[in-house]
Parts: structure tokens; C-alpha cells; sequence
């Protein structure tokens, strides 16, 4: 079990007239090597949850447990350590360094654990291969295609081989062919190196591909 | 901190991503570096040539007396007065005074006035106030046995002009009256000031003879070099700076370069408000990119490191061509001084009721690079608060 979220509620606002339930009393266990979809209309709560799997938000009620040890109840700064060693992110707009070239870019997690500069070739150079856009690692993000800058965001979360990576819609921004590169990519990479990964998608060829769905509804797995 | 060249590179290379504005921020901080440092130069060229001016002209940068002698009480205590032995007596640094308040007669008024004993040679050789003699010499020709120098006011009051006589009434320092006959050698002049009609001149040999003075006797020590009483027991004599002496003209001269400084310090401050909101609007344009920093791994210390490196290198670019600039520009009125004359209409600059020159060369002083870059690093740092805790405040925020 890599992951396990027991009784997890989020509710935001204050008073009872401005409260909103976000997530109510959820429960959702996550091994290694899953490849998981958590899918739902607006509004259901898939975005909380997966901030809450991220340790960005903490919940109201329950536990989150990674690998056995409480998140929950780490500080701002442990979380952020955590996440760094732990977990990679793709996001839907790739959210690459504008100013850092695609090399630099996948190099930026190794960078910021501090490991030494000849690693740091070594990995990001591989990780590069992998997504196969090594011939573009030199380019800045303005020089490359949408999906090329998303194999760049892949390459930048599995570069340091977490556990778990959370990916926020990553085929929304990108046509069908480039698409289903990606999600062969998802693939390869799960089957190769039991990356864990979680989408939060609304993508039917994602969901077609994935080997675990979850469905959410009004803050409640179905 | 591990692997700061990559922190660099990110942060250096953040500098273009908006060239426009990193432009308008570096040159708006090179230029009031420039300014403020020309104007730190200025301001303390005049005053420091002001200074050196005034003083050097009959003051002194400090006067030593007897411990019981002041010059500011009702009653001038001529009995207190230093000898020969005293070890700062012979010093080429310093030049002796005796001091005697008299009445002076013309041909048909009698008035009262300090008269001065000086050591000509040593007195031309501190100070510069053979160069107000109008008429006549400062003293200089030996075969005159009772020589006494007025200022023009006091001339013109007696009505008499060079090589008349006038008669000296006073006190000797056994309570006897001295009196005694003078011939006008010189008449100075300083541009009207209330001096001219105060303070007249004699051989100090002869005013120790007037007033009983052993030979050797002395009221005052006057020098420009204050190193030269260092090592003197200061609680045996009075020793009187400057600023005591001539108060009004150390309080106007204070007050010019407190105004200056306030001054520079408000424009400074004005800037750096400019400056934060630049910073603020260039922050919160990356806002996403801070906020997925955060996500990935990037804690607040990498992030603020980066922010902070940002803006210190534009800072500290902007301050060295500020400081070189400024450089070029002072020394550009170093030799050729500017003229305060054109700020008083053409009139004489008039301080302290005596007349300095107008035309101010401008030192580049290291004083001035020092509290000016200070002064806007400090401004810089405190104006880059508030962006950056906003930004880093909002990048833990999750949408």
C-alpha cells in the first residue's frame, strides 16, 4: 500500500451559510504501480482530493497516510520536502520554467534535493531519452510544441523516480495523436518503473487506458 | 546552500524575461544612485571648502586657552592666560593671540573694540587674513614701533584712513591704565561683515607691552590641524572647536547638510515605492509559475533566494554605473566648479558676516558613494518585502 486516505472530509468556509463540503468522509487506498483515473463532473471534488493526496491542503476530519506516515499532520515546509521526494506533477499547461532550457527544466526537482551535477547530467539526460525529446534539450519551452513541452513536464516528474505522480488533465491541451503518445508514455513508464500515477482527467482515451477508475460525485466516491 | 549555480542561472535569466522593465528599474535606480552621490559630493565639497574657508581665515578649526579664559563671558579674564612652556607654545601648527578689549580714539569719536595681538609670520602662515588687507600691510614692516590694522567699518567710524593716529585706551592685566599712541598700517576689509568694526590688529610683542604681558605670555593658540593638540592634557586648558566659536555658522552649515540629507532621503524613498510596485506587478505575473515551483518541490527559502538574487544583481549593477557616473560628473565640476553665485543672483555668498568663495569645486568622496548605495540598497531591500511575502503567500494557495 503506498497511499491510504481514511475518513478524509474537506470543507471550506467558515460560517455554516458559506460552508462547502468538498470532500465527505472518503476513503481510498492507493498501491504502487497503480494507474489510476479519478474522474467526475465539476464540482465533485477530484481536485481536492488530488490536493490532498499532494499534501497541498490538509483535510478538515481523517488521515492521509503515505507509506504508513501521517502527512496531514506535517508542516507547510516537511510537505514540501515531501512532495520533492516523494512525488512528481504533471499539469495540464505543463508549467515549465519559461527561462530554463527542457534539460534544465527536467533537471529542477534533482536541483532542488541538491545532488550533485554529474548525477544531475545523467538523470535528466535519461529521463529526456525516455520521453524521447533528447535531440530538443537545449530548447527553451517557446520553442517546442504543446506535446513536446508535456514529454518535458513527464520527463521533469519521473526524473527522479517517485513513488507517485499526479497528473492534472495532461492530455487536455493536446490534439488526439499527441495525446495518445502521451498516455503510451503514462504507460511505458508505469510498466517499466511502477511509477504509481493519478489522473484527474475527463479524457475517454486516458480513461480507456487506465487500470483503475474512480468515480466522484458531490465530494463522494462512488 | 547546495547547487547555487542552477538558483543563479534561474534567477539571472528571469532578468529578461521582461527586458523593457528590468530596463526601466535599472536605470531609474543608476540614476538616483548617480544623484544621490553627486548630490552627498556637493553638498559636502561646500561645506568642507566652506568650512575650511571661515576658519582658515581667522578662527581657526580650534583655539587653545587658559582653562579659566572665555571669550563668551561678560568679563574676558586677561589674567588667565598660557606661557612659553606650555608645550604646544612653539609649534608651527599653531599661532599665539593675546587679546585686549580697548577703547579706540579717532580724530573725533571713541569706540570700543577687541584688539588682537598677533605673530605676523606665524598668523600668514595659518591663516588667510592678509588676504582681506584693503589698504596698507598686514603688519609686516618692522620700523614701525605701533602698528594697529582696522577693519574698514571701524576706519570709517573714526574717520581715519592709513598712517593716521589713533589712541588706544585699555587696561593692563596689573589693573593699571594703558594707554598708548598707534599708527594705521593696514585697513582690512571683509565684504561689510560685523567684524570690520569689532576686531583690530597689533604686534602681539607690542600688546604684551601694552598690557603688562610677560613675553612669553599668550590668551590663545589658534591651528587648523586638530592632531596637533592630541596628545596635550586637555583638562588643563580650554580648547575651544570651531563650532563653539563661530555657533551660527556651524548651526547653518548643519542644518544645509541635514536638509540635504532628508532631502535625498525622501527621494530615495519615493523611488523605492516605485520600485516595490514594479516588483509586485513583475511578481505577480509569475504567480503560477512561483505557485507550481512550490508544488514541485521549491521551498519559500529557494524561492525568496531567487527573488532576492534578482533584484540585488539588478541593484548592484544599477549602483556601480550609478557610482561610476557619478564619478565622471564630480570630477567633470571638480575642474569646473560650479558657481553659487548663480544661485543668489549674482551677489557675493556671504557666511557667518564674512565672504567665501563662490565657486564650489566638487570632490568625489568615497563618504558619499558609501551612504548613498546604503542608503538605496537599504530602500531596495525593505521595498522587495512585501512582493516577495505576497507572492510566496499566495504560491501555497491551491486553486
Amino acid at each position: 500500500m503506498l497511499v491510504d486516505l481514511k475518513n478524509v472530509s474537506k470543507v471550506y468556509g467558515e460560517t455554516q451559510e458559506t460552508q462547502t463540503h468538498a470532500l465527505k468522509t472518503v476513503n481510498l487506498t492507493i498501491n504502487k504501480g497503480d494507474f489510476m483515473a479519478i474522474i467526475g463532473p465539476s464540482g465533485s471534488g477530484k481536485t481536492t482530493l488530488l490536493n490532498c493526496l499532494a499534501g497541498l491542503i490538509t483535510p478538515t476530519t481523517g488521515e492521509i497516510l503515505f507509506k504508513d506516515k501521517r502527512i496531514d499532520q506535517l508542516s507547510l515546509e516537511e510537505r514540501t520536502e515531501h512532495r520533492l521526494t516523494n512525488m512528481g506533477f504533471v499539469f495540464q499547461d505543463y508549467q515549465l520554467l519559461p527561462v530554463l532550457t527542457a534539460k534544465e527544466n527536467v533537471e529542477l526537482p534533482l536541483q532542488l534535493k541538491g545532488m550533485d551535477q554529474k548525477t544531475i547530467n545523467e538523470l535528466s539526460l535519461k529521463a529526456l531519452d525516455e520521453v524521447g525529446i533528447l535531440h530538443l534539450k537545449d530548447r527553451f519551452p517557446k520553442e517546442m510544441s504543446g506535446g513536446q513541452q508535456q514529454r518535458v513536464s513527464i520527463a521533469r516528474s519521473v526524473v527522479s523516480r517517485p513513488s507517485l505522480v499526479l497528473a492534472d488533465e495532461p492530455t487536455a491541451n493536446l490534439d488526439s495523436k499527441t495525446a495518445q503518445e502521451v498516455i503510451d508514455l503514462f504507460l511505458s513508464l508505469n510498466e517499466k518503473h511502477q511509477i504509481t500515477f493519478i489522473f484527474s482527467t475527463h479524457d475517454q482515451r486516458l480513461m480507456d487506458h487506465v487500470k483503475k477508475i474512480v468515480k466522484m460525485q458531490d465530494g463522494v466516491i462512488l | 546552500m547546495k547547487n547555487l549555480g542552477f538558483l543563479l542561472k534561474y534567477s539571472l535569466r528571469n532578468l529578461k524575461r521582461n527586458p523593457k522593465r528590468t530596463a526601466i528599474i535599472f536605470i531609474t535606480l543608476a540614476i538616483s544612485t548617480t544623484f544621490a552621490i553627486w548630490s552627498f559630493n556637493v553638498n559636502e565639497s561646500g561645506i568642507g571648502e566652506s568650512v575650511n574657508e571661515i576658519t582658515g581665515h581667522y578662527v581657526g578649526k580650534y583655539q587653545i586657552g587658559h582653562k579659566e579664559f572665555d571669550l563668551f563671558s561678560s568679563e574676558i579674564k586677561m589674567h588667565r592666560y598660557l606661557r612659553g612652556d606650555f608645550e604646544l607654545a612653539q609649534s608651527p601648527l599653531v599661532t599665539p593671540r593675546v587679546l585686549s578689549p580697548v577703547f579706540i580714539s579717532g580724530e573725533k569719536k571713541t569706540v570700543g573694540a577687541l584688539m588682537v595681538g598677533v605673530d605676523p609670520a606665524r598668523e600668514r602662515s595659518l591663516t588667510t587674513f592678509y588676504k582681506s588687507i584693503a589698504e596698507g600691510n598686514y603688519l609686516l614692516d618692522d620700523s614701525v614701533s605701533n602698528p594697529i590694522v582696522l577693519g574698514g567699518k571701524l576706519a570709517n567710524r573714526l574717520n581715519v584712513k592709513l598712517n593716521d593716529e589713533v589712541v588706544v585706551l585699555g587696561q593692563g592685566l596689573d589693573g593699571s591704565v594703558a594707554n598708548d599712541l598707534f599708527k594705521v598700517v593696514g585697513i582690512y576689509s571683509l565684504g561689510g561683515g560685523d567684524l570690520e568694526d569689532r576686531l583690530m590688529f597689533t604686534n602681539i610683542k607690542k600688546l604684551r607691552e601694552f598690557i603688562t604681558m610677560p613675553e612669553d605670555g599668550y590668551h590663545l593658540l589658534v591651528g587648523m590641524n586638530p592632531t596637533a593638540y592630541e596628545k596635550i592634557d586637555q583638562n588643563k586648558v580650554n580648547i575651544m572647536p570651531w563650532e563653539k566659536l563661530i555657533p551660527d555658522v556651524s548651526i547653518s552649515l548643519l542644518f544645509m547638510m541635514k536638509l540635504n540629507f532628508v532631502l535625498t532621503l525622501i527621494m530615495v524613498f519615493v523611488i523605492s515605492l516605485g520600485v516595490s510596485n514594479t516588483l509586485f506587478v513583475s511578481f505577480n505575473e509569475r504567480q503560477k509559475e512561483i505557485q507550481s515551483l512550490n508544488v514541485i518541490g521549491a521551498n519559500s527559502t529557494w524561492i525568496t533566494l531567487s527573488l532576492m538574487i534578482e533584484t540585488f544583481s539588478m541593484l548592484i549593477l544599477a549602483v556601480i554605473t550609478g557610482s561610476i557616473l557619478a564619478t565622471v560628473i564630480s570630477n567633470y565640476f571638480f575642474y569646473h566648479p560650479i558657481d553659487l553665485r548663480l544661485f543668489t543672483g549674482g551677489k557675493e555668498v556671504m557666511i557667518g558676516g564674512m565672504k567665501i568663495n563662490a565657486m564650489v569645486k566638487v570632490n568625489n568622496l568615497l563618504y558619499s558613494h558609501i551612504i548613498s548605495i546604503s542608503m538605496i540598497s537599504v530602500f531596495v531591500a525593505l521595498s522587495m518585502i512585501y512582493p516577495i511575502a505576497r507572492v510566496l503567500k499566495r504560491s501555497k494557495r491551491v486553486s
